[in-house]
Order: C-alpha cells, then sequence, then structure tokens
C-alpha cells in the first residue's frame, strides 16, 4: 500500500476505535461519575433501589442497613410500571417511581428500629408485597436490640380477632328493621345529649356500636327515640369523637391503599380484591373477598380496637396485608373513623 | 385500416383516456375534500342526534380498553370515567388533547365537548407494561368521513380504471 | 434486448456524476466511511444500552433509536428516495468487511476469509423472506424489550461477520438479511440509480475491474456486475465500481419514481413471495400493534402459549399461503378472461412485481401512525439513553405528546390511494408486455380488484 494510502489507512482506524471505544466506554463514565458524584458527603452510602411488580421481583433489594444519623442517598427506579416508595411511620414524603426515569432522596433516621418501605402505587395484584426493611441501628448505643412497639389495644384487652362477633339479640333485631343505613349527620340533627360513656374516645373504642346501641335503648331518658335514630345518635356519637381533619387524611389513606381491595364505596368490589379468600379462609360459610364495611350488620358487632387488631396484623390467609409496621398510630384511628363512615356516615357515600 | 384513420382513432383514443382520468380525478377531488354540513336538519335526517351529554364507563386492562371503541355525536358533552383492573392506566384523547390517569380502585372522570368530528385514538401514556406503546383504542365522533371518502375515491379510481379500459 | 436499449433511453435520467464536486464526493472513502463509522459506533451504542439498560423500552435508546428514529427514517426517506441507500452505510456487514478486506478505507490490505461461494441453492431471497416472517412471530418481544432488540441486533452482526469470514463479498446482505430483502425489493421503485454510461465502452475492453477490482476500488461486494445491472435490487450504492472502472464509464443517475418496475431481468419466485410477505406483514402489523384489540397482542407477546401458536400459524399461513393464492386466483382469472395461453407461473410473477408499489406505500401509511406518535421519545431518549437518570442535553424530562395527530390519517389515506393508483398502472403496464392493450387490460381487472380489496383492508384497519 502506498504511505499516504497507509497513513490514511491507520487514520481510519484510528477514528474508527475511538469512536466504538466512545460508544462502549462512555456509560459506563458517565454512570461512574454520576452515581459518586451525588454521594460527595462521606457519611452517605448510595443505593440504588429498583422497583418491579412482585412478579418480577419486588424491590431489588428488600433489606437494608444504615446507622443513626447516616444519610442513605437513593436512587430508585422502576422496571415495569408506575410504582413509589414510601417509608412507614415517618413523616416522608411519598415518592412517585415512574419506569425508566430515576428519582433520588436521602434518608436520614434519628432513631433506631425497622422501618418497613412500600410501594403505594397499585402495581398488579402482589402489590402489597413490595415491603422491604430499613434496619436502623445505634452506633453508640450498647444493645443491638431494636426497640419494641407498644402492644396494640386488642391484645390489652385480651380479645380473639378472629372471632365472629356476636351481637345482643335486641340489637341484632333492631339491625334487621333497619331500611336505611344510620347516618351520623341525622342524628346530629337530633340534638339529644350524649351519655358520659359516648364522649369518651377511650369507652368509643374499645366497645361496639351495638352495645352503644343497648346502652341508649336501655336508658329511659332516650325511651321516646326510635330504634332508627337511636342508631342515628350512635353513629353521631362516632362521628363526633373525631375530626373533619382526621377523616379527611384517613380518606386519603383509604384510597391510597385499601381501595383497590375494598372498594371506593367500601363494599369489598374493589378489582383487586375479587379473587381474595377474605373471610372464607376461616369461615367457609362466610363471604368471599374483601370486608364490606358498608354492612352495618357485621360493622356494628365490631370495636375500633376490633378493626385496628385487623388492620395490624392483618393476614392469615385471607388476602388482607398487615398494615401494622406501615401506619403510625394517629394514621389507623384516622382510618379506621374514615371506615367507619361507610355505614354511618352519609358523607361517606 | 388506413394511417390517417388509425392515428384518428389513437387521438381519439388518448383524448378520451385524459377525460376519463380527468372526470375521475375531479369527482375523487369533490369526494375527499367537500365539506358536508352538519347541520341539524341534515343530520337529524341522516339519523344523527343533536348533541346530548354522555356518560360512559371505560376499563382499562393490559392492554385494552373496554369498550375499545367508543361513538360520540359532534357537539356532545362527554364524560368519561375511567377505571382500571390492574395497574395504573391512563386515558389520552388524540386532537383534543386531554388526558387523565387512574389508579386501580379508582374512578377518574375526564370531561371533554365533542367539538372536532373524525376519529381519534384513545392512548395510555401511563406506563402500563412490555406492551403499552401499543395500547390503544378509538373514538368515533360523528361518523368516519374520513373513511368513507377515502374508499369512496378508492372506489371511483377502480372505477375509473374500469371504464377506461371498458370498450 | 434491443427493445430495453430504447426502453431505457426514453425514460428521463439525469446523470449525478456529471456535476463534478458530486462526482468526487461519491467516489472519496471519507465521507462513506465517516458515515459507516458512526452508524457502527451507533449500533454498539445501541447493543450496549439494549443489553444493560432500562428494561423499560420508551426509556432506552435501542428501542427508540432502531424502531422508531431509524425505522422511520428508512421507510419514509431513505427507502423511497434512496433505494438501498441505507445498505451503502449499514453497520451490520461493516466489521465482517473490514476483516474481509483487510482494510478500512483504500483497498490493498491483506484480507482474512475463506471467500467461499455462496450455495447455488441459497442464492434468491427465500432465506430473507422466511427470515421476516421469523422476526414477524417474535415482533411484539423484540420491538418492547431492550434486551431482546439488544440480543438480535448483537445476533445479526455475528452472523454477518462470520459470514464474511466464510463466504465471498456480502453474501449476508444479498442473501440472508431480511431487512435488505426487502430494501432490494423496494429499491425498484426509487429515482436513483447507478448505472454503465454506454455499454458499447464495456464491450470494448475484457478486463473488467467493476468485478474484480483493481488499485482505487474492490469488486463489486454486491456481486451485481455492474456491466449487465439493469436494476436496483441488487446494488448497494456502495460506489466501488465507480472508484475501480477503468474506463470512468459508470454513472449515478437520478431518475423517475418506478423505472426499474420495467425491468423483466430480476424477477423470480423469491422475490415475489418477498413481496408478498410484506404485504401480508404490514396487514398483520396493523391489526395486532394499531388495532384495539388487547387480546391480539398478548396473543402475539407471549411466546410458547397456545394463543401465540395460533398467532403464528396465522401470521404465516397469511403471508405465505392466503394471500399469494389470493392473488394466484385472480392472475388466473385475468388470464382466462383475456383468454391468454401465456404460462401462469410467469404471468404470476411478473404481476407480482407490478404491486410492489402498494406494499411499499402500504408500510409508510403504517410508519406514519406507527413512528409519529411516538416520536417524542427520541429527544428524552437522547439525553438519558440508558434510563439512568441522565440528562445529557436537557431533555430528559420532556413529555410524551403524539406529534400531527391531526394530519396523520389524511396523509396515511393519501398514501394508500397513492399506492393503489400506481400499482393499478403498473398492473396493466406490465400485462402490456406479453399481451395486446384490450386483453392485457382484461387481464388486470381481477388483479387491479385484489389491490383494491387490499387497500380497502389497509384503509380500515389505519383509518377507520
Amino acid at each position: 500500500m502506498a504511505t499516504r494510502g497507509l497513513k490514511q489507512e491507520w487514520l481510519a482506524r484510528l477514528i474508527l476505535a475511538l469512536l466504538l471505544v466512545a460508544a462502549i466506554a462512555t456509560p459506563l463514565a458517565v454512570q461512574w461519575i454520576q452515581t459518586h458524584d451525588s454521594a460527595r458527603n462521606t457519611n452517605a452510602t448510595t443505593i440504588e433501589l429498583r422497583a418491579r411488580m412482585a412478579e418480577n421481583g419486588g424491590w431489588s433489594s428488600d433489606a437494608i442497613s444504615a446507622t443513626v444519623g447516616q444519610t442513605l442517598h437513593l436512587r430508585l427506579t422502576s422496571d415495569d410500571v408506575i410504582h413509589s416508595f414510601a417509608v412507614g411511620q415517618t413523616d416522608w414524603p411519598v415518592l412517585d417511581i415512574k419506569p425508566g426515569e430515576v428519582v433520588t432522596t436521602d434518608l436520614v433516621f434519628d432513631r433506631p428500629g425497622r422501618y418497613t418501605f412500600f410501594c403505594t402505587r397499585w402495581c398488579g395484584a402482589n402489590h402489597w408485597r413490595m415491603r422491604g426493611v430499613i434496619e436502623v441501628t445505634d452506633p453508640k448505643s450498647d444493645t443491638t436490640r431494636v426497640p419494641t412497639a407498644e402492644p396494640p389495644l386488642f391484645q390489652k384487652l385480651g380479645f380473639d380477632i378472629d372471632a365472629m362477633p356476636v351481637l345482643d339479640p335486641q340489637a341484632k333485631r333492631s339491625l334487621g328493621k333497619l331500611t336505611s343505613l344510620p347516618s351520623a349527620e341525622r342524628g346530629a340533627a337530633l340534638h339529644v345529649e350524649l351519655p358520659a360513656e359516648l364522649r369518651q374516645r377511650d369507652w368509643l373504642r374499645t366497645h361496639t356500636p351495638a352495645e352503644a346501641f343497648s346502652l341508649l335503648r336501655n336508658n329511659d331518658a332516650y325511651g321516646d327515640l326510635l330504634d332508627a335514630q337511636i342508631w342515628d345518635v350512635v353513629a353521631f356519637a362516632w362521628r363526633n369523637a373525631t375530626s373533619d381533619a382526621t377523616i379527611a387524611r384517613g380518606a386519603q389513606l383509604f384510597t391510597r391503599d385499601c381501595v383497590a381491595c375494598h372498594g371506593e364505596q367500601g363494599r369489598g368490589d374493589g378489582p383487586a380484591g375479587r379473587d381474595l379468600p377474605g373471610l372464607q379462609k376461616m369461615m367457609p360459610d362466610a363471604k368471599r373477598g374483601p370486608a364490606d364495611f358498608t354492612n352495618l350488620r357485621r360493622l356494628a358487632g365490631l370495636s375500633d380496637a376490633h378493626l385496628q387488631g385487623k388492620l395490624l396484623r392483618g393476614g392469615m390467609g385471607t388476602g388482607m396485608p398487615e398494615f401494622g409496621s406501615l401506619y403510625t398510630a394517629d394514621e389507623q384511628w384516622a382510618l379506621i373513623a374514615f371506615v367507619r363512615g361507610f355505614a354511618m356516615y352519609d358523607t361517606n357515600r | 385500416m388506413t394511417n390517417s384513420q388509425f392515428s384518428n382513432l389513437k387521438y381519439q383514443l388518448s383524448n378520451r383516456r385524459l377525460q376519463v382520468t380527468a372526470l375521475a380525478v375531479l369527482v375523487g377531488v369533490v369526494v375527499l375534500f367537500v365539506p358536508i354540513p352538519l347541520t341539524r336538519r341534515l343530520t337529524a335526517s341522516w339519523g344523527l342526534a343533536a348533541p346530548q351529554e354522555r356518560h360512559l364507563r371505560i376499563e382499562a386492562s393490559r392492554y385494552q380498553y373496554t369498550p375499545s371503541v367508543i361513538s360520540v355525536n359532534p357537539g356532545d358533552k362527554v364524560t368519561i370515567d375511567l377505571t382500571t383492573t390492574d395497574v395504573v392506566h391512563g386515558l389520552y384523547v388524540d386532537d383534543y388533547g386531554v388526558s387523565t390517569t387512574a389508579d386501580p380502585g379508582q374512578t377518574s372522570r375526564l370531561t371533554f365537548v365533542a367539538d372536532k368530528a373524525g376519529t381519534f385514538a384513545l392512548r395510555c401514556f401511563a406506563p402500563c407494561g412490555p406492551l403499552h406503546p401499543f395500547m390503544v383504542g378509538k373514538l368515533n365522533v360523528g361518523p368516519n368521513w374520513l373513511l368513507w371518502r377515502a374508499m369512496g375515491v378508492a372506489g371511483i379510481a377502480a372505477f375509473a380504471g374500469f371504464w377506461m379500459i371498458r370498450k | 434486448m434491443m427493445r430495453q436499449e430504447t426502453a431505457r433511453q426514453e425514460t428521463r435520467r439525469y446523470e449525478l456524476t456529471q456535476v463534478p464536486w458530486l462526482k468526487r464526493l461519491l467516489v472519496s472513502r471519507w465521507p462513506l466511511f465517516l458515515a459507516r463509522a458512526v452508524t457502527l459506533a451507533g449500533f454498539v451504542l445501541t447493543i450496549v444500552a439494549g443489553l444493560i439498560g432500562s428494561p423499560v423500552g420508551s426509556h432506552n435508546f435501542a428501542i427508540i433509536f432502531v424502531w422508531i428514529a431509524w425505522w422511520t427514517f428508512l421507510k419514509l426517506i431513505a427507502l423511497p428516495f434512496g433505494g438501498r441507500a441505507w445498505c451503502s452505510i449499514c453497520p451490520i456487514p461493516m466489521m465482517g468487511e473490514w476483516i474481509q478486506q483487510g482494510a478500512l478505507v483504500e483497498p490493498g490490505g491483506k484480507g482474512l476469509g475463506l471467500g467461499r461461494q455462496w450455495p447455488k441453492r441459497l442464492r434468491n431471497v427465500w432465506l430473507p423472506t422466511l427470515g421476516f416472517g421469523v422476526i414477524g412471530l417474535f415482533s411484539a418481544v423484540t420491538l418492547t424489550q431492550p434486551r431482546v432488540t439488544g440480543w438480535v441486533l448483537l445476533g445479526f452482526i455475528l452472523l454477518a461477520a462470520v459470514l464474511s469470514l466464510v463466504f465471498e463479498r456480502r453474501a449476508f446482505c444479498r442473501h440472508v438479511c431480511p431487512i435488505g430483502g426487502f430494501i432490494g425489493l423496494y429499491s425498484r421503485i426509487a429515482p436513483v440509480e447507478v448505472r454503465v454510461r454506454d455499454r458499447a465502452v464495456c464491450a470494448s475492453h475484457t478486463d473488467k475491474t467493476c468485478v474484480i477490482g483493481n488499485e482505487h476500488g474492490y469488486g463489486c461486494p454486491w456481486q451485481a456486475s455492474p456491466v449487465s445491472l439493469t436494476q436496483n435490487t441488487n446494488c448497494g450504492l456502495c460506489m466501488e465500481c465507480l472508484r475501480s472502472c477503468s474506463r470512468d464509464n459508470i454513472a449515478v443517475n437520478v431518475r423517475p419514481f418506478g423505472a426499474d418496475l420495467a425491468r423483466r431481468a430480476g424477477r423470480s419466485l423469491d422475490q415475489a413471495y418477498f413481496g408478498f410477505m410484506m404485504l401480508g406483514s404490514v396487514v398483520i402489523y396493523s391489526a395486532v400493534m394499531l388495532g384495539a384489540w388487547g387480546n391480539l397482542k398478548t396473543a402475539a407477546y407471549n411466546v410458547g402459549t397456545p394463543g401465540w401458536f395460533v398467532y403464528s400459524a396465522v401470521l404465516l399461513a397469511f403471508t405465505l399461503g392466503v394471500l399469494p393464492g389470493l392473488f394466484l386466483l385472480a392472475v388466473w382469472a385475468g388470464r382466462a378472461l383475456a383468454g391468454s395461453k401465456a404460462s401462469l407461473k410467469k404471468a404470476f410473477i411478473a404481476q407480482s412485481h407490478a404491486i410492489i408499489p402498494l406494499g411499499l406505500m402500504a408500510w409508510v401509511a403504517f410508519t406514519i401512525s406507527f413512528s409519529f406518535a411516538k416520536f417524542s421519545y427520541v429527544w428524552s431518549v437522547l439525553s438519558d439513553p440508558f434510563g439512568w437518570g441522565w440528562n445529557l442535553f436537557g431533555t430528559a424530562q420532556l413529555p410524551w405528546t403524539p406529534y400531527l395527530s391531526t394530519i396523520t390519517p389524511p396523509l396515511q389515506v393519501l398514501a394508500l390511494l397513492g399506492g393503489l393508483v400506481w400499482t393499478s398502472i403498473w398492473v396493466r403496464r406490465i400485462a402490456q408486455e406479453e399481451l395486446p392493450e384490450k386483453s392485457a387490460t382484461r387481464q388486470s381487472l381481477p388483479v387491479m380488484l385484489f389491490c383494491l380489496v387490499f387497500t380497502i383492508g389497509m384503509l380500515w384497519l389505519l383509518v377507520g
């Protein structure tokens, strides 16, 4: 080959080599720069968390360790559909994770414990399985024991949340004769004075609406009220014990985490709930699927503590996930206050 | 046949071909482009109703809308309740540019006035899985005039072809 | 022969190579080499993105640039206006060709390769035809899964390289590549060609450097002897013959659309069948990908399920059986109407080439709605090719928005109707090759009916 031709040839080879190397090395280089750039803080660890539907593997890592005060720099991305990232029992805002896009956030924990992170955008039948744990330890403390949470109300009271509620015959009869669901608004309009118990939150939380009904019915002061009106007063009592803001928070949580199975009207007819066994798992002749919160005949026999127990523990093969690790106590009561409304407040319906 | 007769015939033939082609093109253009007035009387006589309010439910799943084709009349006020059975889906209406997203269990409402006539695609824009780019539905506002006109022109082209050939 | 000569002279042509700077540009190796180097680097980037990038198709360079950007460019610009122009810069055979030739630019290097002759039985486009069908079976998965696209492209480039090491010249491009198969078929209508200027000059000398090569240029890598090249099907527009011709007798011409359809040489049954594979595929793809039927899409996607087997059977039967069968029926009916005694097979093959414009326009119409709606992903993917959260050019967060949705249906109508009219003209012209005018038009009627039904079907699928 002529010299000029040889020079040209080597120039061409050089150009080709440069372009090919660029094509392969550039992505890797940029990625390295980006991940190391964003974690300048020496105290920070970068963790890449890939969100996938449970069928595709769930979270790429479902156990993360951290220490108190350490910055966790999370790079979140999704490999299939829209997910989100939320950390239970904290105030961290929920981050939407869109497929193919990366969202970053820095988490710092100031208290040791086991924090559950979870997805809040319904991503398929196994969405509720998308959970992981961030275990935060305090390097300064001697004990490796993670502080235990306070036992829930139903455990303190010692009743079995799996037992079917038994209603007082009087209450049961009256429920059978109701032509429409009670309304707290109607109850408020009756302008009756509530007895002491029905003004105490602790009493309301630990007793069933049926018990409240009996309390009122057997009290002569309310003798001239019809059964239906007594139920309206019971509904009012529950509504009175909570606030608009609490119910709104409960509505938010219900829409985010419950509606897919329990349905928008709380009837247990949500698209994701149709194939769940529900109570049928434990009692063959029970209704299949998630609970119908508009069924007062059942709800009247359940106290708030009972509902809280179901919410916290879930499981038992019914298809109900446990929310104990996800919700703070305030969130739990807010949700229950809202859920009561399906059977008892007009505004819910 | 003498030479002059032959050339005369050839001239006539080519002239006729030209005539038929020109006629076909003219009719084709008319069919394709003339605006068809959609006055109330006209549409009523063709069986189309006056604008009304419509409330439709569309259920999105992977990877179609049910119903996949919705038909309304021009001028209708359309309200679509979008629900989804499995994951988050979206609904975007081509040309109108209106859209909404629905999470499973939550109904999302989209309202718009169908003032543009024609056929428009409904597209999912919330990534819902691998086949998401192909998740598509159809909105018919009024009859699909473009389709009928196109078929008309195709028929005319074919007919013109046959006519030219017929001798 | 004489008739062909005069026919060729009658078609208006403008020679591009008579313009000095154009000729220098075409003969120079650097523009072509740089373009090839860039496409090869892009190809490698595509494979890397497909294999290690985000599994989400809309945020992966591989999916967006191959199936939307490049496909649109190919179908709407490169193919209709340049014929096999893409093949001249296609990266897939480059690695193999460079190893085979032993040099990147000027000839003279020591190449590697066995240089075997391609098997005689496969010197046609049957392999590409079947290859395109097989691609169709897996198209739903390939178009949506970056990993699959990555592996398929890697497989292609390795296959091309291996074939270059075993066989002579561009065996892969001519006899294996499914894309090359339909590009070659449709390039007959392209307005660009490479042809000999004066046949007499070729007849006057025996050292055909355009075929065997010399120090200025390689012998035609496509084994399409420029001396007798009368149509575009196998010419890859690589300009080697321009460089190697010792008599400066090769020209690049611009000519009207559809010129090669009149050429009888090169019409064969395999080419005809590829035409039907393309015609049938566009119908099936329009129904599965652009239609509103979700069950068709899931059947096409879930490889291995009973639904997928049904889809595969339908696709293969339709493209290789039903459509050619119906066309055969139309040709037979036409012959019966015209009272022709000519061979049915020859008439079938000849008429099958008349529907090339129909197929091309149908693919143009399909590509218009397929790509315009998704083209906006190109900008975000340029800034974040791997879906790793980059923002190289600031466009990563640009939201998806469909382009030109108002004008898309009318454009598709124009393309489909244009294809119908164009093909109808050629059906009659080709019939006139064997028959007098009146009989020829009678022969054309059933075939035109076939084209009309096809057009109406495509109109309903795309615009309906």
